[in-house]
């Protein structure tokens, strides 16, 4: 590097006091495209190191504050369209350069025969557009890797070889895919145009989701990922948004599939920037490790977490604090936010967010298995018993979990034992005991069999609090 | 390094309280910040603009408060410190209904937030809200090719020559533009936040 050369050129003062003719400053850009150090000193004249980092850090996330895309979004989440279209900040005008024009007044142009009328949305990994199939008059949803993209050959191939491989999968819960092909050099996929609530919009409409109806969607997605996992194929980006629901939940399908992580890895690599939220990536995926079917199986927990209580189970104000906390830090206790929710719920999304994979349920179809279980315990509660669900420990913590569980232990035998004295204290004295609800006792269950199971709850609740704590005093 | 004034500011407009179109600019682009920071907190959307409706009618309030003795260069601070708390508490501690009277609102702005987690992370968003909000006014203004090519090398760290061959200018012009847009942001950032004020000095 010249950094520390001096060019002797000084035009840069003229440049930014804007007192250059157009020759000059021709002459001017000529030199910058040969003198590294001329670029370097304009580039820290133009603003501070510090300001270039924060325009960096800010603007590449697909957040967007401008008030009409805002207007935009806001109307499509009315209308009901499968994804609001979240253009980035300075991007998603090359699309239409992509097209061939058309003769239909109400189109956007022609690709590959395909008449696009819009785009409906752009992800990570590419833009979707809408279409009509002329020849056989259906609404199709065309998918492109990113123009941007499409000019790394490994990201082009990588998207061919994966598109296919998710057209191989045929399942209910997983959308279909009518054609894989390229068309002047820009890979795209074919799939059925369908109009439905993603589980992200649902999520954010009527968070938190009563628990029949998680358990019916979880169990479809599990199915939906066995069958694919069957195939060999990896979803990699298992997220609310990803989660198509048609007819109410009746049916629930997996798009995206193996295809969106490719190109965030491409642009991790070539940028160091991630794009967009990693908040369901598995610590494997965060560290960049070789995943196998089991980083589907912890996004699921993820997802199933964000459906209990409307947010995901790791969240930062950064994409990096998040990989941090994915990595090394437990989730949040499900049973804080939602103490109504079963054991087994809780403790089938605590052995899918296992940071080991190995802790996790073997497969897909087992947990599709599993939640089932619960469905039908669910529905008919007196003749299926729920799910038995084990946690699996990891062994780095198994020393400072004992202490941990021995200490819990002990707190839970004397809350219990305070608990149980202010209960008959209460019984026996009624005036007294308006004090603080900090007991948060069901008036459901007074039923003394119950109790136990209260119990249980509580240590649990205070294991993971202990837990939290070790994990920020040994940070 | 003193912040040069390019021309007459916006933020020095507003402080004449007869220029409405200033007031009309300084909402237009205060609003959104306040909104989207609402709606990231897990505010419905309608909510949201109530919300900023209000935080700009007390800013609005306490213009008139402002001692116009000290001067503008005082009053640009003062205004920004007085949006940015604003924002800040309208999240952490929601004002209730603003009424008309004036001393109530004046407390509630007057309110340092608490420098803890939660606040700091606040500030952060609101810097990013501020950053989005003033690349949008910057791509307004400009021609497209000039921001893409700002934003294709700076924010996607796309090399240089790459980006002159897909817009179809000269690489050095893609570095004169880079120059032009960062400028560019750099002021409308600093008309809406105090933190790059004392970042650039």
């Amino acid at each position: 590097m010249n950094e520390h050369l001096i060019c002797p050129d000084n035009r840069i003062d003229s440049f930014l006091g804007d007192q250059m003719t157009d020759p000059e400053l021709l002459a001017f850009e000529k030199h910058l495209e040969t003198c590294a150090v001329c670029r370097a000193k304009l580039d820290e004249s133009s603003a501070v190191i510090p300001f270039w980092d924060d325009a960096k850090e800010f603007l590449s996330d697909t957040e967007i504050t401008d008030p009409q895309t805002i207007d935009l979004q806001s109307a499509d989440r009315h209308s009901g369209v499968r994804e609001p279209v979240v253009p980035r900040v300075g991007q998603g005008r090359e699309v239409v350069g992509l097209l061939d024009p058309t003769d239909h007044p109400d189109m956007l142009g022609r690709f590959a025969g395909y008449e696009v009328s819009g785009i409906i949305g752009r992800g990570g990994m590419g833009i979707v557009m809408k279409a009509r199939d002329m020849s056989l008059d259906r609404l199709v949803a065309i998918k492109i890797l990113d123009p941007s993209y499409s000019s790394l050959s490994a990201s082009r191939k990588r998207f061919a070889r994966e598109a296919k491989s998710a057209a191989a999968v045929v399942h209910e819960n997983v959308i279909g895919i009518y054609g894989v092909d390229q068309w002047n050099g820009v890979p795209y996929l074919v799939m059925p145009y369908i109009k439905g609530e993603s589980l992200q919009q649902r999520i954010d409409r009527h968070a938190p989701l009563p628990l029949e109806e998680m358990l019916e969607i979880a169990v479809q997605i599990a199915r939906g990922l066995a069958a694919a996992h069957g195939q060999g194929v990896i979803h990699r980006d298992i997220k609310p948004s990803n989660i198509l629901l048609l007819n109410g939940v009746s049916r629930v399908l997996i798009t995206d599939f193996g295809l969106a992580r490719t190109v965030d890895d491409a642009s991790l690599t070539r940028s160091g920037i991630l794009a967009g939220t990693p908040q369901y990536m598995s610590p494997e995926q965060a560290m960049s490790e070789a995943v196998d079917r089991r980083t589907d199986l912890f996004s699921l927990g993820g997802v199933m977490y964000a459906m209990a209580c409307g947010y995901p189970p790791f969240r930062s104000e950064s994409p990096y604090g998040v990989l941090k906390k994915i990595i090394d830090q437990p989730h949040r206790s499900l049973l804080q936010q939602r103490p109504d929710l079963p054991n087994w719920y809780v403790a089938t999304i605590d052995r899918l967010l296992a940071k080991q994979p190995g802790q996790r349920f073997a497969s897909a179809a087992q947990t599709a298995a599993l939640l089932e279980d619960g469905l039908a315990h669910l529905r008919q509660p007196a003749s299926v018993k729920h799910p038995r669900i084990e946690l699996k420990r990891g062994r780095k913590f198994v020393l400072q979990r004992r202490q941990i569980a021995a200490i819990a232990i002990c707190i839970a035998i004397l809350t219990a034992f305070a608990a149980s004295t202010f209960w008959n204290h209460t019984e026996s004295n009624t005036s007294e005991s308006n004090s603080q609800p900090t007991e948060q006792i069901d008036p459901m269950s007074p039923d003394p069999d119950l109790s136990w199971e209260y119990d249980d709850h509580e240590l649990i609740e205070l294991e993971n609090e202990l837990d939290m704590l070790l994990q920020d005093t040994t940070e | 390094m003193s912040v040069p004034d390019t021309r007459v500011s916006l933020l020095m407009r507003l402080h004449d309280q007869r220029d409405g179109e200033a007031w009309t600019e300084f909402s237009r682009l205060y609003r959104p910040v306040v909104c989207q920071l609402a709606v990231h907190h897990g505010m419905q959307q309608a909510d949201a603009e109530d919300l900023a409706q209000q935080v700009l009618i007390a800013i609005s309030r306490a213009i008139q408060t402002f001692d116009h003795d000290q001067g503008q260069a005082k009053f640009r601070t003062w205004l920004k410190t007085i949006a940015r708390r604003a924002i800040i508490n309208a999240i952490t501690r929601p004002p209730k209904v603003i009424g008309v009277g004036g001393s109530e609102v004046m407390n509630w702005l007057n309110i340092q937030p608490e420098q803890t987690e939660q606040t700091q992370t606040l500030q952060w968003q609101y810097r990013r809200q501020v950053f989005h909000v003033a690349a949008a006014e910057v791509r307004r203004e400009v021609r497209e090719q000039m921001w893409d090519a700002f934003y294709l090398t700076a924010i996607e760290q796309r090399p240089a020559k790459e980006v002159a061959e897909s817009l179809g200018c000269s690489e050095g012009s893609v570095y004169t533009a880079r120059s032009r847009m960062i400028r560019k942001l750099r002021e409308k950032v600093q008309e809406l936040d105090l933190a790059s004020e004392q970042e650039s000095r």
